[in-house]
């Protein structure tokens, strides 16, 4: 189910232009894009092996062709009710500096170019938007507005606290369009 | 000796590396990107790598002439500014002859054709030297119009007057093409009129595309591209497995599919086995050359040195292996030379007249370490902290311990030596092997007893290697845990367990032995119940041994004892404690590796 995907992400990666390319995936009904340079691969979900000493939010690992990849559970990073997987859930893994994780989600959706001028800053109505948001901007698409992340903070910022408030911020303002 | 042959050839081939990354260097110094002081450090190292390696193999003309560059890079160095462009272009030409030197070093002709080349060379830059004074240098970016343009002129002159045995490029046409090829960028310039001079700058047409390179008995490989290999080869394996175990093509009983099948097996084990063996290499074609080293530093120093060495037999990735050539061959001439008192200060001090450095390799827990042990006069803490001190590392009033104090000597452009000699002293060496034993993502140990002498090791992390392990699951969790740290295996019966409420720890007898135990779930935080009562006994408990001391470690299962291929530590894994990496089992499932020495630090 999900080759077609891999597929489609590979050829995306292949053309010169990937700057305003973004891969978009859906989080309890919310829209979300990362970068397309940072996806490597979409594969279905599988089973993970539980490991220590890792945050709540690290399910486990897979190991992907000699890779042992740590997932990421999107939903409790966002300290969003779980959910059962189906068989739309994916894992999509991204790539920084080399370093491969792998996040589940809800499904992926599309692949999507957001040119700059259709890129807003995220919401600055939020007190707390410094640096450690992990929200680099908002696309606004013709029928939707996603949340485009800041995939290194993303992945690696340890406080995301604001984060709920920044979701919901993003939801209403999905809502309003 | 046909052995000093093949290292001459890896001498080559590495020299190609060094010379591609000298020019590399020059270029940033020409267009005068990023910072000075670390692209002229990169560019000493490549340049003090081959004097000593040039030196090793008997090669005084290369040796000195390297010298001779690294000399010229020198006073900018320690002014932290960029050589003004007239030094940079001498660099270039200066780094060709070297290229051409391996070149013809290569076709297994010596290196003496070159004294001529190199003498005028040498003229011709302390001539220039003379004539552009020091203080021209800081006018030197207004100046790149017209002054500039004459200079050029008539270094241009000189420089074809140097070349004239090469076949010289006499057309203007022919010129950016040779430019090219030997790296210069030298297009660009402020009239766009620079070509011609440039041109006749430029070294003679290099000799690379001689028909001999093809017969270089070492093909280099991207590291990653045999890591490719070996994870595709895992993933077959799995696959593979997958598809031989198959239960419905089990059940189908085709004539004949239990033999191939097994003839499948057999090929697949000898695909892996020798896809390991591309990167496994004992240490010992490290070592061997550096007994012609110490020999040949004997000779050099005047002393009596003795290489002795330890552990030949154990095993490394050959990227480290190769990696930790250089710093080795540093290491030792360090050793040798500053550490190892001369022969009467020996016998002087009641010590034997003969000095030995000791090249020990050993595996140690989730490590393998190589050491450089002397028996010489030890590290001066006094000069070491004064130096440091001059350098700004260390305030006037600290007193830093010793272990923080001898790591300063890794630093770069630190050298206590009081002369700089053709062996050592420049500070370049230490910093070369810290730069190596980084990039394999090892650390460095130095031991010095003022009067006994000096142990430096270097610390590799098994990452890359394969492990012998012992697969035990806990609490849903899977470890391996290496072999060679588990004591024995034992299920004690529950009066051998002594619980202490006190301080809420658990102990196990095991004949006389009282050995601590060390719960996982525990020691993850992961079971946030503390020890309930009484111990259930009848546990199943691997002792290991760990740092100080053994422990025992609760586990529901004992999968059973493999081999396992060792992946890194990645991203959200990477701080997970006690853990020396991914274990890929053959069944392609994951296990958590268990650095056992570290279980017991983070216990005290």
């Amino acid at each position: 189910m999900s080759e077609k995907e891999t597929e489609l992400t590979q050829e995306m990666a292949d053309e010169e232009s990937i700057e305003n390319m973004f891969l978009t995936f859906k989080v309890a009904e919310e829209d979300y894009a990362v970068g397309i340079e940072y996806v490597t691969e979409i594969v279905g979900i599988q089973e993970f092996k539980k490991v220590p000493d890792v945050p709540e939010f690290i399910k486990g690992v897979i190991n992907l062709r000699g890779k042992v990849i740590p997932i990421m559970d999107v939903r409790i990073r966002f300290k969003l009710p779980p959910q059962d997987y189906t068989e739309r859930t994916c894992i999509i893994v991204l790539e920084v500096d080399e370093v491969p994780t792998g996040i589940v989600v809800d499904q992926v959706s599309d692949v999507l170019e957001i040119m700059p001028e259709n890129m807003s800053p995220p919401p600055a109505w939020n007190k707390n938007s410094d640096e450690s948001s992990v929200i680099s901007g908002l696309g606004k698409l013709d029928d939707l507005v996603c949340t485009v992340l800041d995939v290194g903070k993303f992945l690696f910022a340890e406080e995301i606290a604001i984060l709920e408030q920044d979701t919901q911020n993003g939801q209403a303002l999905d809502q309003a369009a | 000796m046909c052995g000093t042959n093949e290292f001459l050839e890896q001498f080559i081939s590495d020299a190609e590396d060094l010379i591609d990354a000298s020019d590399e260097a020059l270029i940033h110094l020409e267009l005068r990107e990023g910072d000075p002081d670390e692209t002229m450090a990169g560019l000493m190292r490549s340049l003090h790598t081959l004097k000593g390696t040039a030196a090793f193999f008997d090669l005084p003309l290369l040796s000195s002439f390297s010298h001779f560059l690294e000399d010229m890079v020198q006073p900018f160095r320690e002014k932290k500014e960029f050589p003004d462009s007239d030094t940079v272009v001498n660099l270039f030409s200066g780094v060709t002859i070297l290229r051409q030197m391996f070149d013809v070093l290569r076709e297994g002709r010596g290196e003496d054709e070159f004294e001529k080349e190199i003498e005028e060379f040498k003229e011709y830059c302390q001539v220039r030297k003379k004539d552009a004074p020091d203080g021209s240098k800081k006018a030197e970016e207004e100046r790149e119009g017209e002054n500039d343009l004459q200079e050029k002129a008539a270094s241009c002159k000189h420089g074809s007057g140097a070349k004239d045995k090469g076949p010289s490029p006499k057309s203007s046409e022919e010129g950016p093409a040779v430019t090219r090829e030997s790296g210069v960028p030298r297009v660009e310039g402020p009239k766009g009129e620079e070509k011609q001079p440039s041109a006749c700058l430029s070294p003679p047409k290099p000799r690379r595309h001689s028909p001999k390179r093809s017969s270089d008995p070492f093909l280099k490989i991207r590291s990653q591209k045999v890591d490719e290999l070996m994870d595709l080869v895992a993933e077959f394996g799995v696959a593979l497995a997958e598809v031989l175990n198959h239960p419905e093509l089990r059940a189908l009983e085709i004539e004949g599919l239990e033999e191939k099948n097994h003839q499948v097996e057999v090929l697949l084990r000898q695909l892996q086995d020798v896809t390991a063996g591309l990167r496994l290499v004992p240490v010992s074609t490290l070592f061997r050359p550096m007994q012609r080293l110490v020999r040949d530093l004997s000779r050099a120093t005047g002393k009596n040195l003795r290489l002795k060495t330890q552990g030949d037999e154990t095993e490394l990735d050959k990227v480290v292996v190769e990696s930790l050539h250089d710093p080795l061959v540093h290491m030792i001439r360090n050793a040798g030379d500053h550490g190892i008192e001369p022969f009467e200060e020996r016998v002087a001090a009641g010590k034997p007249g003969e000095g030995t450095i000791l090249l020990k390799a050993s595996q140690r827990g989730g490590e393998v370490v190589i050491e450089v042990i002397d028996d010489g006069k030890g590290l001066s803490r006094e000069s070491i902290l004064r130096k440091a001190r001059e350098h700004g590392l260390v305030g006037a009033e600290e007193e830093p311990e010793d272990r923080e104090l001898w790591q300063y000597i890794f630093h770069p452009g630190f050298s206590t030596a009081e002369k700089v000699t053709s062996v050592s002293g420049r500070g370049v060496g230490m910093d070369v092997v810290n730069a190596a034993v980084k990039e394999v993502r090892g650390r460095t140990e130095i031991e010095s007893t003022p009067g006994k002498g000096t142990r430096v090791a270097i610390c590799i992390p098994l990452t890359l290697a394969f492990l012998d392990s012992m697969v035990v699951e806990h609490k849903d969790i899977r470890y391996a845990i290496p072999t060679e740290n588990v004591v024995e295996i034992l299920r004690p019966e529950r009066d051998r367990m002594v619980n202490i409420s006190a301080d809420r720890s658990e102990t196990v007898r095991v004949r006389e032995d009282l050995i601590p135990v060390l719960r996982l779930e525990q020691f993850y935080h992961m079971d946030q119940i503390a020890v309930s009562g009484g111990c259930p006994g009848g546990e199943l408990l691997v002792i290991v041994r760990s740092e100080k001391r053994s422990v025992a470690i609760p586990v529901d299962s004992i999968l059973g004892q493999q081999q396992v291929t060792i992946k890194p530590l990645q991203g959200y894994a990477k701080d997970i404690r006690a853990g020396a990496g991914w274990a890929l089992l053959g069944s392609g499932e994951t296990a958590l590796v268990l650095d056992c020495m570290r279980l017991d630090q983070a216990e005290a």
